[in-house]
């Protein structure tokens, strides 16, 4: 009996000094700023100076401030559009490249590769795709005869077409991780359930919604989950793309809260206004796992 | 067997302890982008008696500031100079992020539209003392009016290198075809005139052309109606101390329907995002771009263009947006008192003696040397030294580069767009200077 509880003892050292590194340095390097964070933000501070403590005097400001509901309803709108979105093209993606076809390996790689870019590769891309006068998608407008000079869309002046640009560059650029979260999922199901229900006489669309989607719920809510998330700190490419243009109608949240702290010098403003961002994001992660809960 | 195992787990978080130090003495490599700028510029090695300097001319500029520093070097200097040349969008973010980790340069730049935010902020210190020491006299080699744009609270913080104005250039063969001359472009007196220009231009020219190449969003509309708000007599944003707003509203306004027409008179062809390219194309008889793109344009096969101030068009002073550059000290605890002189004395000469090569960039150069140089005469930058006289610089507000100036711009280009109406869009301006002050 003794000699186990040393035993036990020495496996929580050891294993403890195996964690050890890790936790020094996630301490160092995410706890401790998180907590300076709330600390920054009860503060007036311009990165230089001395910090001045104002209390909430940042949240107050940030309630009062009607760009900071322009923004955080532009983040909504493009995480509302955008989830649902890449939730079910890459589960089409998915399902497409999982039949038993010849280029079955071409299809995988083709909806998985442009992940492999960078943010601002991929902005890029969508920038000269869209570009007008000389990029791909008006060249082939105009080649068509379906616009002319004068009447081709200007993708990047109006805020509607510069959502598409945005929300196209993003689906198309993030459909491959989740496809393959989706596809390794697929490979789980067993073959011997899909050969039981076809000897049972389902068709392919009864096996679809019947077996394979309830199969993959989970999977569904795990990708809706990590999707709402990054889609609610959404960055680079709006910056990249439309400089959050024309005006401020495609400008991100988290675009405001880098301009505040970094074009500004407000770093107590930016840092109250990410722990708002981080509230909202947690909520939504709340109700998920509770809807998520309560399906199972 | 056990022992084994003891001794494994040992070596295996011995060996991850010792890698973590590693990391840590390791040097950071320094990070090159493929036009010779640097990401992470405090990793650059500055030998013991060098002084580093961190710049942010790229291009065409970065070459004519290498010669600068290549000149001084030559003359063996007590402490050579280190150029490191970082990526313009970020520089002043990493310049103050790294002034304030105690990572910064010994010499920097700063926009004279900057340089009360970062002299406000600790980020540069001032060099009256050391001017003194040397024995500088700054009025024999500058104007007064350059010498007041770096001196804040009786204190000198830069030494001014140029000043660089947003002009007017204008494709002779275009022209030619409307039948319009270059003594008609130099010869515009009012809005009216330049009017009758655009509309005769318009005709002559194809629909795929356009007769001014300006963008909807950015620097550039904002600084004509800047120069177009100041001409129509408006008044300076700010008061002194940048504590209230003293924007006549009712002027900006009429400034900004102004511009406003010009696109809505079909002068400006729609959707171009990169105008100085699309002038270079050929296809624009005119456009309002800063000094620095004299040099790329006249490098441009077959673009057959000139350059003039920018035009009178309301009252009867051409007044024009300007900025300028001029060289600083950032605040370093690791530079002794003998190597800031050193570093003050080749800010000066890098701005008198190197005068005359940085008007090569197009700019126009602050030191009177070079600009009164026949050197300098011979130049296309001297068509526009009348700019000096008429520059309005930016107002002394700390918030103004980063806060005050980017709203401007973000509303205004509401406004070009047709997102805001003329009295959403002038609200949003004097709220752009109301939100920003001190």
């Amino acid at each position: 009996m003794n000699s186990m509880k040393k035993r036990q003892r020495r496996a929580t050292i050891t294993a403890l000094i195996f964690i050890l590194p890790f936790f020094i340095l996630f301490t160092i390097f995410t706890i401790y700023p998180v907590i300076q964070g709330v600390w920054v933000s009860l503060n007036k501070w311009n990165l230089m100076g001395r910090q001045k403590f104002i209390g909430l005097e940042n949240y107050v400001k940030m309630f009062n401030d009607a760009k900071f509901w322009t923004m955080l309803k532009n983040t909504c709108f493009f995480t509302l559009v955008t989830s649902p979105l890449i939730v079910v093209v890459s589960l089409v993606f998915a399902l497409l490249a999982n039949r038993p076809v010849r280029y079955k390996k071409f299809l995988r790689i083709a909806y998985y590769v442009p992940g492999v870019l960078s943010v601002s590769v991929g902005s890029f891309i969508a920038q000269y795709t869209f570009a007008p006068y000389r990029g791909l998608v008006n060249g082939i407008l105009t080649s068509l005869g379906l616009v002319t000079t004068a009447t081709e869309p200007q993708w990047f002046q109006r805020p509607e077409l510069a959502w598409a640009v945005v929300v196209i560059m993003t689906v198309w650029w993030t459909c491959g991780f989740p496809m393959l979260m989706y596809l390794s999922a697929l490979q789980d199901i067993s073959p011997e359930l899909m050969e039981a229900a076809s000897v049972d006489g389902a068709n392919a669309r009864q096996k679809l919604f019947r077996i394979t989607l309830p199969l993959l719920k989970p999977t569904i809510y795990l990708v809706t989950m990590l999707q709402i998330i990054a889609s609610f700190k959404v960055f680079g490419q709006i910056r990249l793309i439309t400089g959050g243009g024309p005006g401020n109608s495609t400008k991100s949240l988290v675009m405001y809260i880098y301009e505040a702290a970094f074009d500004k010098n407000k770093m107590g403003y930016s840092a109250a206004m990410s722990y708002a961002l981080f509230i909202i994001i947690a909520i939504c992660v709340m109700i998920q796992m509770k809807l998520q809960k309560g399906d199972e | 067997m056990k022992m084994r195992k003891k001794l494994l787990s040992m070596l295996l978080t011995g060996a991850m302890v010792l890698s973590m130090g590693g990391m840590t003495v390791m040097a950071e490599e320094v990070d090159m982008n493929e036009d010779g700028t640097i990401n992470n510029p405090e990793a650059v090695e500055v030998a013991d008696d060098e002084l580093s300097f961190w710049s942010l001319f790229t291009g065409g500029d970065g070459e004519w500031f290498g010669k600068i520093v290549d000149d001084y070097n030559a003359t063996s200097p007590t402490n050579p100079i280190k150029r490191i040349t970082l990526v313009w969008a970020d520089y002043y973010t990493k310049l103050q992020t790294a002034v304030a980790t105690g990572n910064g340069p010994d010499i920097g730049v700063s926009h004279v539209s900057k340089l009360f935010e970062l002299a406000d902020t600790g980020v540069v210190e001032p060099i009256t003392d050391q001017l003194d020491e040397l024995g500088v006299d700054l009025s024999e080699c500058f104007s007064q009016e350059s010498i007041d744009s770096v001196t804040i609270d009786g204190d000198i913080y830069a030494i001014p290198l140029d000043t660089h104005s947003e002009v007017m250039y204008y494709n002779l063969d275009l022209l030619e075809q409307a039948g319009v001359t270059e003594d008609d472009v130099k010869g515009i007196q009012s809005a009216e005139d330049f009017e009758a220009i655009c509309a005769k231009v318009k005709e002559a020219l194809p629909e795929d052309n356009s007769v001014i190449s300006l963008q909807t969003n950015g620097d550039d509309p904002f600084r004509i109606w800047y120069a177009v708000y100041f001409q129509m007599g408006g008044t300076d944003f700010v008061n002194d101390g940048a504590t209230e707003c003293t924007l006549d509203v009712e002027k900006a306004r009429a400034a900004m329907e102004w511009v406003k027409s010009l696109y809505d008179n079909g002068y400006i062809l729609e959707g171009i995002d990169d105008q100085t390219a699309f002038f270079q194309s050929g296809k624009a008889a005119f456009c309002f771009a800063g000094t620095w793109v004299t040099g790329n344009l006249e490098a441009t096969d077959g673009l057959n263009f000139n350059n003039t101030t920018f035009p009178l068009l309301f009252g009867d002073t051409p007044y024009c947006w300007s900025d300028s550059h001029t060289l600083t000290i950032p605040v370093n605890a690791d530079r002794t008192d003998e190597e800031t002189l050193e570093a003050v004395k080749f800010i000066v000469s890098a701005s008198v003696d190197g005068g005359i090569t940085w008007a090569g960039s197009g700019q126009i150069p602050s030191a009177l040397k070079a600009n009164e140089s026949d050197e300098y005469k011979a130049m296309k930058g001297y068509n526009v030294v009348d700019e000096l006289k008429y520059s309005k610089y930016a107002p002394l507000a700390s918030n103004y580069y980063g806060g005050m100036k980017s709203d401007l711009i973000t509303a205004l280009d509401g406004y070009w767009q047709n997102m805001d109406d003329i009295d959403t869009a002038s609200d949003n301006v004097t709220a752009a200077i109301e939100d920003n002050l001190d």
